[in-house]
């Protein structure tokens, strides 16, 4: 009973250190002044680990190093001749870049390119053909990357006093019940540092889709075409046909 | 009698072989079906082709009719791009006039360049195309080719 309570002191604690560390995050490491001029400036940069290990310094730490973590993503609508080239130079071009393709389409695709490649990736796209469409967002998810910093940090923080708690376990019934909370926190530990990984993802590589409608050919204005057949029959398409 | 009729034939023939117009391909090419269109075409392997045609010069068809009726077909609605324009002398003592132009076939850059002559009732018209870049490669010996017509 005695550990039980214990236990549970040790979660309220934890729980307590994350909250007030939110409220520090709120206050500290989100500051309004920061507005879009700053997102942009940090696009695609690495994360960088926390800097304190003692998790009384976490917070302070985390507030005077702690970068913007935007995630970008493009929509875009690029009218071309041949839609099918369009979507195998686009493949190419994300390849070259270092980035995956995530979904193809006869006229469509949908690409994963490093964040720092993400301007020229949309330049080079767009040279393509005749933009329709453009739409980029970016979205500031480092409440969120903190959060899940601090959750997991403090997790693996519970982790190791509850070992530690095991081995000085008295009886089975105590060892039984601190193995219940270490196996409910290596769980815990897994799903955050899943969501981290996903969220780091989404960070490091930024998702462009892309959709190349057909153009037609440019409208000839009115002309007089002169008497001379093989006039019209000049050009590469008559001499390169055998 | 028979002797009257072969000189008759010679004279004929050389006659006919006068008229038969024609070009040096680079080295490198081959000579390829010339279809209906054409006197005589050659290829490279890389897909670069350089034909002749030549074509019936109604009475008073100048050498500037022609540039400016082959110049206006090709960059008025066709989506060529004129890259240059020169006076230049064929192997024949001709004049003519050397146009460059550029294209785009879907995303791919292509060259386009011509050689137009009047050669009294005729016009010859020398054509090279293929992919920009194996054009570029090829562009000095492609020059030369369009002006050995003769």
């Amino acid at each position: 009973m005695r550990y039980a309570i214990l236990l549970c002191a040790l979660g309220l604690s934890i729980s307590g250190c994350v909250a007030m560390a939110m409220k520090m995050d709120e206050t500290g490491l989100s500051p309004d002044g920061a507005g879009g001029h700053a997102l942009l400036a940090t696009a695609g940069e690495s994360v960088v680990p926390l800097a304190a290990d003692d998790p009384d310094e976490l917070v302070p730490a985390m507030s005077a190093v702690q970068p913007r973590k935007v995630t970008y993503t493009g929509t875009l609508q690029v009218a071309v001749l041949e839609p099918t080239e369009a979507v195998r130079r686009t493949r190419e071009l994300t390849e070259a870049q270092g980035g995956y393709m995530q979904r193809m389409a006869a006229a469509a695709i949908v690409i994963r390119v490093p964040a720092e490649k993400f301007d020229e990736t949309i330049a080079a796209i767009e040279a393509m053909g005749m933009v329709i469409a453009k739409d980029i967002v970016a979205q500031d998810v480092t409440d969120q990357f903190v959060d899940l910093e601090l959750r997991l940090r403090n997790n693996r923080t519970l982790l190791a006093t509850l070992e530690g708690m095991l081995a000085r376990a008295e009886d089975v019934k105590q060892a039984l019940e601190v193995e219940k909370e270490l196996a409910r926190v290596r769980t815990e530990i897994e799903r955050l540092e899943g969501k981290l990984n996903l969220l780091l993802n989404r960070i490091s590589f930024s998702t462009i889709s892309v959709a190349f409608p057909q153009t037609a050919e440019a409208p000839s204005e009115m002309r007089v075409n002169l008497p001379f057949w093989w006039l019209k029959a000049m050009g590469l398409k008559s001499l390169m046909t055998f | 009698m028979c002797r009257v009729i072969l000189i008759s034939c010679v004279v004929v023939a050389a006659g006919l072989a006068g008229c038969v117009h024609d070009f040096e391909g680079p080295a490198g090419f081959v000579e390829a079906d010339a279809g209906f269109q054409f006197v005589k075409r050659v290829v490279s392997a890389d897909g670069l082709v350089i034909g002749l045609r030549t074509e019936e010069n109604p009475e008073d068809g100048t050498l500037e009719f022609w540039t400016t009726a082959i110049r206006n077909e090709l960059t008025d609605g066709r989506g060529y791009a004129l890259l240059d324009e020169e006076a230049v002398m064929a192997a024949n003592g001709e004049p003519g006039t050397l146009m460059d132009f550029g294209a785009k076939q879907g995303l791919t850059e292509m060259r386009y360049m011509t050689a137009v002559y009047v050669v009294g009732d005729k016009v010859l018209v020398a054509e090279a195309g293929g992919k920009a870049d194996a054009f570029a490669a090829q562009e000095g010996a492609i020059r030369d080719s369009l002006l050995s017509v003769k």
